[in-house]
């Protein structure tokens, strides 16, 4: 995955705040895909104008966590999302 | 053309009723067997007349009734290319439903109950009535209603075998009943196979997201996977002139999102016995075994 990609939020995935978390649905219309803690806040750094790079460097600003890891966990997080239709690349 | 001989049946789900002139006449009493549930006397908001097709070709039966329905002019709609055809009319609370006739043998009238999902969505829409449906298995338990959720072969059915020593209302579909004073569950008929169950109404104490595990343990949801979990499993609030679009997906969304705001949920590990009742016992203080 390149890093210096940008993503978005796909417009036709309804999004639902439950608490501290997130239930976003799926462009198909038939599945849900729910989110807390990091992967809340991935998904609001994925603003369309910020690259997988900005994100990354975001996370290791905000969690105590080696970037190594956190590149791995950023890169499986947003292939999920990539092939659930959630975010799309700018 | 004389009228068709019919006898009338009346379901009440959640005080929700339906009307079905039945043709011909004896598959009015054969759903009342079925369901294991006398004609209701209360007024129906809408009435359907429910005739069998006869038809000699085999079926082919879809996966899902409400993916293969489509909608032609006049409220007419077609499930699965003829399976089941029929036509409502939301603003006079009236129509028609003709199912092939091999869906009222053995195990097809599982398929056939899928209609009745629907048709209980319009009268719960002529009734002013918020009530939805819910794939669960739930049990009432020292007054208080339990719900076991999950996807096929989770272990509804066994958890509402397990429950045996309790009050049962069913091991498919549940009745959700939002109150001002605290949310219900009913039973309803649906999945006339399993017969260890008994009509019911109580007070919602708490939801079980069902996981086959090695013992018997409560464990807490994060609320966003407890909603969106609960989400998948609600019936899809469609009436009979309704197929499903971008909306569908939303309202169950916000149904689950309103049923967790009210009711605790917890994510229930067991084993396929009985148990996790007594897991359930001590969590809640129930004085189930003295």
């Amino acid at each position: 995955m390149d890093f210096r990609t940008i993503y978005k939020h796909n417009p036709e995935c309804p999004v639902r705040e439950i608490g501290s978390g997130l239930v976003i649905m799926a462009p198909a219309g038939e599945t849900t895909h729910a989110l807390e803690d990091l992967g809340v806040f991935i998904w609001n750094q994925i603003d369309g104008a910020k690259d997988l790079e900005g994100v990354l460097a975001a996370i290791v600003a905000e969690y105590e966590v080696d970037e190594g890891t956190a590149r791995n966990d950023l890169q499986g997080f947003v292939a999920q999302l990539e092939e659930a239709g959630l975010v799309l690349v700018v | 053309m004389e009228p068709k001989p019919t006898a009338e049946y009346r379901l009440d789900l959640a005080g929700a009723v339906m009307a079905l002139d039945c043709h011909p006449p004896a598959l009015a009493p054969g759903l009342a067997s079925w369901f294991a549930r006398p004609s209701s006397p209360e007024e129906p908001h809408i009435r359907l007349h429910f005739e069998l097709v006869p038809h000699a070709d085999t079926l082919e039966l879809p996966n899902s009734l409400l993916k293969t329905k489509t909608l032609q002019d006049g409220g007419r709609f077609d499930i699965a290319d003829g399976l089941i055809t029929g036509r409502f009319d939301p603003k006079t609370g009236h129509g028609e439903v003709y199912p092939k006739g091999a869906l009222t043998r053995g195990l097809l009238k599982r398929v056939m109950e899928q209609i009745f999902y629907q048709s209980f969505y319009s009268a719960a829409r002529a009734a002013g009535n918020g009530s939805f449906l819910l794939h669960s298995s739930a049990v009432i338990a020292q007054g208080s209603g339990f719900l076991f959720v999950g996807p096929s072969e989770a272990g509804k059915t066994t958890a509402a075998i397990n429950s045996a020593a309790f009050h049962v209302l069913g091991d498919e579909m549940t009745l959700v009943v939002p109150n001002p004073a605290g949310t219900l569950i009913e039973g309803t008929p649906f999945n006339g196979t399993f017969k260890q169950k008994r009509p019911g109404r109580a007070p919602l104490r708490a939801i079980f997201l069902l996981e086959q595990a090695a013992q018997h343990r409560i464990l807490p949801v994060d609320p966003a996977e407890a909603v969106s979990f609960i989400a998948a499993e609600v019936a899809p609030p469609v009436g009979l002139d309704a197929v499903p679009d971008k909306s569908t997906v939303p309202t169950m969304v916000d149904l689950a999102a309103n049923l967790v705001d009210q009711v605790p949920v917890y994510r229930l590990e067991c084993l396929p016995d009985p148990g996790f009742w007594r897991v359930i016992d001590e969590h809640f203080q129930l004085g189930l075994f003295p």
